[in-house]
């Protein structure tokens, strides 16, 4: 293992040319060359009532036929790359025709996401009414699955114990390099090919899709046509050169195979803006391993002296301004192992990072790690993450691809692994992984465990009756695996209930044609076309509850010296008259998060048991359950509001930690510490994916000798099995400052859990917990 | 069996034996994810027991070679369950509060053991060898990638030179990279015989001056800048380090002193210095200790101020880092 030196220094920082400082102001206005998102809702609409009588599945094809020969087609000055960005989302999952569209967001960016409109907002243009009024009486997947819920399947959610839902909500990763070798003109033959083969579902599902590659190819040449039509009007001579070319371009792609870089980079733009079409108002329709992708055609353009590094360059930066919004999780992974185990580092993952330093935008990029990348991309992550965006964040192939093996995925799709929204695993092009498709609080959990089953925030009864008599550890472990298993089971139903409403209620034409396995056996993949169908399971709350039963291991009953009964009527009065014994849990006994085996320990045996039960379940599409450590912040705050007072010393309400990190206050013995404990989990069991966010304060890694240290980090990271991690380098003085004046903070972007956002653009709860998340611990 | 020690703390006599032949040390902390102490990432350790006693020092717990305690008054809730633990009743509630008699206390710690407040803290324990090597190869994966290793610090590691040689020992037959912080006063016979275990020497200068060292350290420096010089001599990486304490020890006389000691030192390579600002961090130390604190209202050098100093030493021709 070499020790890092820094090298000299890359000419990194210098300013962006002209042209790319015009398109990033432009990005950053918003809604300057936005889609209008009342176009979508207004064309859907308009097809949905001429289709009355076709199969679901066509009709999703027509509609995005109809939008994609209708939508409002511009190329600004300054374009190189076609296709307008859709910066104001149409809703996060809350859309037409198969989701609640009961909101819309607000036309007026940039608040869509805290202030959804609804039908009688007034700033909902008149047009967007009519079209939603016509959905006022049909059904939504989202309804007829409430319809069906049970009782006690109410009461799980309610209570924050535990949830599942099933739906395929964007999160996948299509076949770019399928568009990229034959287009959507070779995939169209290919179902024409298919056409009469099979039952008359996979007949129809083949026909969708010739009409959905119709959609995809006459938006390329729409944009072919208006470049051309531009061209003729130009006087300036660049300009008009610059137009012909863009012609050229969409001519090809996305219709026919991409012969160059740039084409490769415009079909995956294209093809990215057309997903969002067809499924409408979401995110997290991600990009998958750009750098994987477009290696060929650089590695060839750049040997013929088609292509610069510099025009490539140029080319991503021109790219990421494209894919600007407030918030996006269209991850895109560079680097990493390829099929045949080698080392897929190339020059365009050195120019995705270079791009996002001279950038600043914090575009979704994760980077893949293992024992053989380059030093390099270590340093060049390293700088990146300096510059505070919470980006990129970093995956350890060495766990993941095993974990992921463990898991049922063959060897080969496993490493070609990449992330879909925040950090859930996908295999791009072959993989319907339905993340996040149920969760469980092992916390509530626990406290279910103690309380006989009583949730002691409503006062319900909700899980088995398991009674304590004298809180050995044993006796509470058993008490606890009992909850645990059932709400795991609970949550299955609950999700394949789901998944059974989704296969026919949802379709998804495009995406399907760009998902091995869903032409072949002629099945969407919203009803089980992929070739891997996994689901991603939840574990919430890891570090509360291996907190407390360490606690209680050490402390309590016939194990310590705090009888159990003290400790159950704590617990039941949210230590109302028992501040000392809370300080006592607090702040003595074992804590995840501090380097300690003992507790790191019990924080696996949790993991064991989950992983163990879901093990023992398939999902409704035949698939394993994948298990995942991943709550967002928010999560954590909303599961944390619901669970009762906890033996590690937390009061009612409080939040649980995200995901995979410690409680916040409990790591006394600094970064490494925390990070060997987070190291210490058994990632072979989560291939669905975790989220570690370490809040480091940027004096760790000053100057040029911390941004090695910082490598280092990473580098040990992977070297002690860690999975994902995402560090935030800030101080506190900068957020304080952005809260005094977040005119000149408007673009200080922060990691708050999967995705990142503009600092200033949080709520103040959410402003003040990432500020005391890096106060020093008492 | 218990003996009165040097510092008059009471100490288990198997422990002094063990201590006098470097098996047991008393130390106040292991800091890991040190970056200020050595090249790359770190573990630093904290001995306690220091034979100078600088007034501005910014670890007042580090000095006494004995344990001390901590008293947190904000973090008390005032439990009651120390004071019946206490030996010495040297602890009583009185008018909602707990009142510490620090004449009576002998930092036994047994209060800080029962205190479910963190509000009464132990500093100073006893450790041996494999205790503190089996912490320090926790992060041997951040120290063999950052380049980084164990630094032993404090206090002064030489005032516990037999339990520090083994440290180091140890250390470097785990192959582990090691560093020392030290003040200097100590015979010279200590720092030979922990030279051969050790890459790198970080050595604490306060002021060349003679009687200015004693007003402001307790004691002289003769010691000091002779270890220096041999040092120096002996060829082991060397880095000077100077607190800067605005009033004390920042005239241009001093730094032309300093200036002129450092490059008469017979080194293979000019050794570097890092000028360090005071910083007033460690006043809540004092409270917590119920000692007084007679710089309390001394105000940290600016950046401007630092910048002259470095750019006056490297006028005279001395390497001193950012």
């Amino acid at each position: 293992m070499a020790v890092m030196t820094p090298r000299a220094r890359l000419d990194l920082e210098e300013s962006l040319p002209p042209r790319l400082d015009r398109l990033r102001e432009r990005a950053l206005r918003m809604d300057e060359d936005t889609v209008d998102p009342a176009e979508r809702p207004v064309l859907v609409t308009e097809s949905w009532k001429q289709t009355e009588s076709d199969p679901f599945v066509l009709r999703m094809a027509k509609a995005l036929r109809h939008t994609l020969a209708n939508t409002s087609v511009k190329i600004f000055a300054d374009d190189l790359v076609a296709g307008m960005p859709i910066r104001i989302h149409l809703c996060h999952t809350n859309n037409i025709p198969n989701e609640d569209w009961d909101w819309v967001p607000a036309v007026s960016a940039p608040e869509w996401n805290m202030n959804r409109a609804s039908l009688d907002d007034e700033r909902v243009p008149g047009a967007v009414k009519d079209a939603l009024r016509y959905w006022l009486d049909k059904p939504s997947v989202p309804k007829s699955f409430r319809d069906q819920l049970t009782g006690p399947q109410i009461q799980m959610g309610r209570l924050g114990i535990g949830f599942g839902h099933g739906f395929l909500r964007a999160h996948t990763i299509p076949n770019f390099q399928r568009v990229l070798e034959v287009g959507f003109a070779g995939i169209r033959a290919e179902a024409q090919g298919l056409l009469g083969e099979g039952d008359a579902e996979a007949r129809t599902m083949r026909e969708a899709v010739i009409i959905a590659c119709d959609a995809a190819i006459v938006f390329g040449q729409r944009h072919a046509g208006l470049a051309r039509d531009l061209a003729a009007q130009e006087a300036d001579s660049v300009r008009r050169a610059e137009l012909e070319e863009i012609a050229r371009v969409c001519e090809q792609v996305p219709a026919r195979p991409a012969r160059t870089f740039r084409e490769a980079l415009q079909a995956i733009w294209f093809t990215n803006i057309i997903q969002e079409f067809e499924m409408g108002g979401s995110t997290a329709h991600c990009f998958g391993r750009l750098d994987q992708y477009l290696a060929p055609y650089y590695e060839r353009d750049v040997a013929d002296g088609g292509l610069t590094p510099q025009q490539a360059l140029d080319l991503i930066l021109e790219f990421f301004t494209k894919t600007y919004r407030i918030y996006d999780d269209r991850y895109i992974m560079v680097g990493g192992r390829t099929a045949d185990g080698s080392d897929g580092t190339n020059p365009v993952t050195f120019l995705v990072l270079e791009a996002m330093l001279r950038l600043r935008f914090p575009t979704p990029v994760g980077v893949r790690f293992h024992s053989e990348t380059p030093e390099e991309l270590h340093l060049l992550a390293a700088r990146v993450i300096k510059l505070g965006m919470g980006r990129p964040d970093v995956w350890n192939d060495e766990v993941t691809i095993p974990a992921l093996v463990d898991g049922g995925i063959p060897a080969a799709d496993a490493a070609d692994y990449s992330v879909t929204g925040c950090v859930e695993t996908c295999v791009p092009g072959v993989h319907d992984a339905r993340t996040m498709a149920m969760q469980v609080n092992a916390l509530k959990c626990l406290e279910l465990a103690i309380h006989g089953g009583r949730c002691q925030i409503s006062g319900e009864q909700a899980g088995p009756i398991t009674p304590i008599a004298s809180g050995t550890a044993r006796e509470v472990w058993g008490a606890f695996e009992t909850q645990f298993r059932h709400f795991i089971r609970a949550s299955v139903a609950m999700s394949n209930l789901g998944e059974a409403v989704v296969a026919g209620g949802f379709a998804y034409p495009l995406l399907s044609a760009l998902t091995e396995g869903c032409m072949e056996s002629g099945r969407d993949i919203a009803a089980g076309g992929a070739r891997l169908n996994s689901a991603g399971a939840c574990l919430l709350g890891l570090a509360e509850t291996a907190n407390s039963l360490a606690a209680i291991e050490t402390m309590v009953g016939e194990d310590g010296s705090i009888p159990w009964s003290r400790l159950h009527r704590a617990l039941a009065s949210n230590f109302e008259d028992d501040e000392e014994l809370r300080l006592r849990l607090r702040n003595k006994g074992p804590k995840y998060g501090n380097d300690d085996p003992s507790a790191d320990g019990i924080a696996n045996r949790i993991l064991g048991l989950f992983a163990d039960e879901l093990g023992d379940h398939r999902n409704a599409r035949g698939g394993p359950w994948h298990p995942m450590i991943f709550t967002t912040t928010f999560e954590g705050q909303r599961l944390g509001g619901l669970t009762a007072a906890s033996a590690d010393g937390r009061h009612a309400g409080e939040p649980v930690a995200p995901a995979v990190a410690p409680t916040a206050g409990t790591e006394r013995k600094g970064a490494t510490a925390a990070v060997r404990s987070v190291c210490a989990i058994d990632y072979r069991r989560t291939p669905g994916g975790v989220s570690y966010i370490p809040d480091w304060h940027p004096s760790l890694f000053s100057g040029e000798e911390g941004t090695c240290n910082l490598a280092a980090m990473l580098q040990a990271f992977v070297d002690l099995g860690g999975m994902e991690m995402g560090p935030n380098v800030l101080s506190i003085e900068t957020l304080r400052e952005a809260q005094r004046d977040p005119e000149r903070f408007k673009h200080l972007t922060v990691r708050v859990f999967g995705f990142t956002a503009t600092f200033v653009d949080l709520t103040p709860e959410a402003q003040e917990y990432l500020i005391n998340k890096l106060e020093p611990a008492a | 069996m218990k003996t009165v020690g040097a510092d008059g703390g009471e100490r288990d006599e198997r422990w002094a034996g063990n201590a006098r032949q470097g098996r047991l040390g008393l130390i106040y902390d292991i800091q890991r994810t040190s970056v200020h102490d050595g090249p790359g990432i770190r573990t630093t350790v904290f001995f306690k027991g220091c034979p100078l006693h600088c007034a501005w020092c910014h670890n007042p717990e580090s000095t006494r070679a004995g344990p001390d305690l901590f008293f947190y008054e904000d973090r008390c809730i005032v439990s009651g369950l120390c004071v019946p633990v206490c030996p010495e009743d040297a602890l009583e509630e009185k008018g909602g509060r707990l009142i510490l008699d620090r004449g009576l206390c002998t930092s036994c710690g047994l209060c800080a053991d029962v205190c479910p407040a963190n509000a009464l803290v132990r500093v100073g324990r006893w450790v041996s060898v494999d205790q503190v090597v089996e912490e320090m190869e926790r992060d041997r994966a951040f120290y063999s990638r950052s380049g980084g290793g164990v630094t032993l610090s404090g206090g002064e590691p030489m005032a516990q030179s037999a339990f520090a040689g083994n440290l180091l020992q140890r250390a470097k037959e785990e192959g582990l990279d090691t560093a020392m912080e030290t003040c200097g006063a100590a015979a010279w016979s200590r720092y030979e015989a922990v030279l051969p275990w050790l890459d790198m020497v970080i050595f604490d200068l306060k002021v060349t001056d003679a009687l200015d060292h004693r007003r402001l350290t307790g004691a002289g420096n003769e010691l000091i800048l002779a270890n220096a010089r041999r040092l120096a001599k002996s060829g082991i990486p060397l880095r000077f380090r100077t607190p800067v304490i605005p009033g004390e020890n920042d005239s241009s006389r001093e730094w032309a002193s300093l200036a002129g000691f450092l490059k008469s030192l017979d080194a293979e390579h000019q050794p570097e210095i890092q000028l360090l600002p005071y910083h007033p961090l460690g006043t809540a130390k004092y409270d917590r200790l119920g000692r007084p604190y007679e710089f309390a209202d001394l105000k940290p050098p600016t950046s401007e101020q630092m910048a002259r100093y470095r750019e006056v030493l490297r006028e005279a021709g001395v390497a001193a880092l950012e």
